[in-house]
């Protein structure tokens, strides 16, 4: 259906990819795996023809769409052969309530009202929209938009679809959702997917097949069993099923618990141990006392008591919509609560500006890009000095101490999604605040990515910072939280231990703690080192 | 032929079209008048209008951030005129220092006299500028992006997306502006506001074309705007709008309003023409289609008779304040409180949009 035939693409003389061929089946559920910058998202835009006629950049080889060559192919027809869902759907839409922007694409078409009044109907019916039919797309979920921005791709009726990471925004239990929806249409209908994914232990066991661009510009595709091998991080089902000594590599926990038997066994005679808070003098930093928040007239946070003590991570989880960033938000004092009081230190944050704010708490939002003002990295660490009055220089250290391969003289925009994290980071930590806030730190993120950013924010915490970070990233909670807080429509509904609440919960248990379950172990580095010890014995 | 049932309509539902004309009317009628009190009276009705009937928070935001740049405008014109400009009639106001500038700047003068009048044709200027501000201000944030795109004549699919890219540039812009100053704040920044906007003004404008063009490009994803272009028909509409376009400037140098009146005429009948061709050739369909209905033929009768009276009585609406007295600064003739009654009259025919339900997204 779709093959790639010497494909090169290079944007401004730096070139993306070299010499790309593969092929991929009619109705296949393709997985396309890589780290940031290998070059995804571009490919998907080749597919499409945003690339090179839209976004620029030169494009050398062949592509065949269903045997013909994407040349040849006119925008019209190619329109309604290839649906494309975008990473944020919000950006995408161009109607203001679920029925139009299913319909826009068949008026498009050009056809006629009898007709589109059934294919509407047709689609709404396939991703269950039908209670939120007339809504405005704008006070829809995350889910529920995406879903929104599938049915109106599958309006015209496509064979291709294409996703870019569709799932980045979404709680887990949100990505399933989806995800099993696109496993049942390519199984119903046919199609032939192509799914960008950075979060694969989401999507692996869905596909047929991956696609795997490596780092070095090269490309496998493979069935999931056998490329997991390949992947600089294997998964954690696989991380597991290696270290019961199996020879398979699971795609779900009901085959990995199967296969570990050996190693639960093993691993009775050992209780997980409790995470320790390294920092000395511990006391309590933060102070939340009955905090409730009005937004348009709703309660987005009720009543909240919280406290954290020096040297903590504490991850708030929960639902898209639950009150997770309201939360950070308030802790930094953006916004005025009705009632209760916040205090950091003993001080409201809503009272503080400058320097003050800067070294007693900070906030990484969403995107890295809303913090930096600057249009060089140089400037932005620069500026950063400055309002730190700390030695020109500092900021630029402390991002070194992070990653090597900025530039100075780069825009923060043109960085990949984690070196502008890093850069965020960078920003935030030479203040030294007592308090770090950050809101979804591992959205975009690779595997690499992902580690460099957990040492980053254990080694701040050991230094005493406190930090709480809202997220979906289950796997991110149960690696580095000491606290997990669990909100439910603006309330807290769990809040203690990690170990305990993730454990406890269906939505946020780790992988690791669904394969080992009853056992209460949240990560594979936990496993191995009570195996080590056990060994050392 | 059966008279439909009429009753208000919520703002969004009401036609496109029929807000454009509105506006277009005011700012038309702006451009016309000279007569500060009156033009002060136009920017209240269209301010008014916009206010009671755009209820959405954004658009609302949006809106109020419109007004305080119209209300910019008079400040700066009243400040501008007064320091540089020269003085005109006899009334003074206040006498300043005047500052000698260089023989090279002979044309300029710094402070001086200043007179009422020339204060009175500041206000006028700065108001007419506000005036048309607020009229697009109030058409863009009383309807839907997408119900414009979708109702945009054919001959101007193939711009549609210059169109798009200009509509949502605005809003974005303020949204960006929005979140660079919480920033600023989260930085420890402690410069003013406006230093701040201005220093970063260059890439806030980036910002926000980026997004527009994002959207730019699902829609091209998604086919918009990628029909064989009909040349011909197109040329016709264009011609059309430049013979309309003619005829106001022709209007605005001399008086003869029939004149005009009869050549716009035939500019608009010319590009209805070509829109009708372009139409009947394009393959484009609408899904529940949005009606033009009795409402929006209100909108089209109010919309032809501020035109039209405007353009009959421009001589009258001249009333000028600086002639020899200020006695005439009050405007007492009919056509005046015609146009400003039908500036404000869109309030009869609609009624506030209703709450949306209340936002639940990732960013709660």
């Amino acid at each position: 259906m779709i093959r790639f035939s010497n494909v090169s693409l290079w944007y401004q003389d730096e070139p993306v990819f070299a010499q790309l061929s593969f092929d991929l089946a009619e109705g296949e559920l393709v997985v396309l795996a890589g780290p940031t910058g290998s070059g995804k998202s571009s490919l998907l835009q080749i597919i499409n023809g945003l690339v090179p006629e839209f976004s620029g950049g030169r494009l050398a080889g062949h592509v065949f769409l269903g045997g013909i060559d994407r040349q040849e192919i006119d925008l019209e027809q190619r329109v309604k052969l290839i649906g494309t869902v975008q990473q944020s759907p919000l950006d995408g839409f161009v109607a203001d309530n679920v029925e139009d922007e299913i319909a826009f694409g068949l008026e498009t078409a050009g056809m006629t009202n009898d007709a589109m009044r059934q294919r509407v109907e047709e689609v709404i019916d396939m991703l269950s929209l039908h209670d939120i039919r007339n809504r405005p797309l704008r006070t829809l979920s995350g889910g529920q938009q995406q879903r929104v921005a599938i049915a109106s791709a599958l309006a015209l009726q496509p064979r291709i679809l294409l996703m870019d990471e569709p799932t980045s925004a979404l709680d887990p239990t949100a990505a399933d959702e989806v995800f099993s929806t696109i496993h049942r249409l390519v199984h119903d209908l046919g199609i032939t997917v192509v799914v960008a994914e950075h979060r694969l232990e989401r999507v692996l066991h869905f596909a047929d097949r991956v696609l795997l661009l490596q780092s070095d510009g090269k490309v496998v595709v493979d069935t999931p069993e056998r490329i997991v091998r390949k992947f600089p991080t294997p998964p954690i089902l696989t991380q597991l099923a290696d270290l019961a000594g199996a020879k398979k590599s699971p795609l779900t926990v009901r085959e990995a618990r199967k296969l570990v038997e050996p190693l639960t066994h093993a691993l009775k005679q050992f209780t997980p141990t409790q995470r320790f808070i390294s920092t000395a003098h511990q006391h309590d930093v933060l102070k939340v006392n009955g905090v409730t928040v009005m937004r348009d007239g709703l309660k987005v946070l009720r009543d909240l008591n919280f406290t954290a003590t020096t040297g903590t991570i504490t991850a708030v989880m929960g639902r898209n919509g639950a009150g997770k960033s309201t939360f950070l938000h308030t802790l930094m004092g953006d916004h005025q609560a009705a009632s209760g009081t916040i205090a950091i230190n003993g001080q409201d944050p809503r009272h503080l500006s400058g320097r003050e704010l800067l070294s007693t708490v900070s906030i990484v939002p969403q995107q890295p890009l809303d913090l930096l003002m600057s249009a060089r990295v140089s400037e932005e660490c620069k500026t950063s000095d400055a309002l730190h009055q700390s030695p020109l220089g500092t900021t630029w250290n402390v991002l070194n101490e992070f990653v090597h391969d900025i530039k100075p003289d780069q825009h923060p925009r043109d960085l990949s999604e984690g070196q502008r994290l890093a850069l965020a980071l960078a920003v935030t930590l030479t203040g030294e605040p007592e308090v770090l806030l950050l809101d979804e730190p591992t959205r975009g993120l690779d595997s690499a990515a992902k580690k460099h950013l957990v040492d980053v924010l254990q080694s701040a915490a050991a230094r005493g910072q406190t930090i709480i970070l809202a997220t979906h990233d289950v796997e991110l909670a149960a690696e580095i939280a000491h606290k997990v807080v669990i909100l439910g429509d603006g309330e807290i509904v769990a809040h203690g231990d990690a170990a305990e609440v993730l454990t406890a919960s269906n939505m946020f248990a780790p992988i690791t703690s669904k394969v080992l379950a009853p056992q209460t172990w949240l990560t594979v580095a936990d496993v191995h080192t009570a195996l080590n010890a056990r060994d050392s014995k | 032929m059966t008279i439909a049932r009429f009753s208000p309509l919520p703002a969004l539902q009401v036609h496109p079209g029929a807000w454009w004309l509105w506006a277009l009317a005011c700012a038309f009628l702006a451009s016309i008048i000279s007569n500060a009190v009156a033009l002060a009276l136009l920017c209240v009705s269209i301010t008014t209008v916009g206010l009671l009937r755009i209820s959405a928070a954004e658009r609302r935001f949006n809106f109020q951030i419109l007004i305080r740049v119209a209300m910019w405008f008079v400040g700066l014109r009243i400040v501008l005129q007064t320091l540089l400009g020269y003085p005109m009639g006899s009334h003074v106001f206040v006498k300043l220092p005047t500052i000698d500038l260089p023989t090279w700047l002979s044309g300029l003068r710094l402070g001086g006299v200043i007179t009422w009048e020339s204060l009175l044709n500041a206000a006028t200027e700065g108001l007419r500028m506000g005036a048309i501000v607020l009229a697009f201000a109030a058409a863009t944030n009383l309807t839907s992006t997408s119900k414009v795109l979708r109702n945009l004549p054919v001959a101007f699919h193939e711009v549609g997306m210059i169109i798009i890219i200009a509509i949502t540039f605005i809003p974005h812009l303020f949204s960006d502006a929005q979140r660079l100053i919480q920033a600023a704040r989260w930085r420890g920044q402690t410069i003013g506001r406006m230093r701040l906007l201005v220093w970063n003004v260059v890439s806030l404008c980036e910002a926000a074309l980026d997004r527009s063009n994002a959207l730019a490009g699902s829609l091209t994803t998604r086919g918009y705007g990628i029909h064989s272009s009909q040349t011909k028909q197109r040329n016709l509409v264009v011609a059309g709008l430049a013979i309309v376009a003619a005829s106001a400037v022709y209007f605005l140098f001399t008086s003869q309003g029939y004149v005009s009146i009869v050549v716009a005429a035939l500019g608009v009948a010319c590009s209805a023409v070509g829109m009708k061709q372009t139409q009947s050739l394009s393959t484009r369909t609408q899904y529940r289609p949005d009606v033009w209905q009795v409402n929006e033929n209100y909108f089209a009768a109010i919309t032809l008779a501020m035109t039209i009276s405007v353009v009959l009585y421009r001589d009258n609406l001249q009333a000028f304040a600086f002639d020899s007295t200020l006695n005439n600064l009050v405007p007492t003739h009919f056509a005046v409180l015609v146009f400003i009654a039908a500036a404000i009259s869109p309030l009869l025919v609609t009624i506030a949009s209703p709450h949306q339900e209340l936002v639940r997204n990732d960013s709660i």
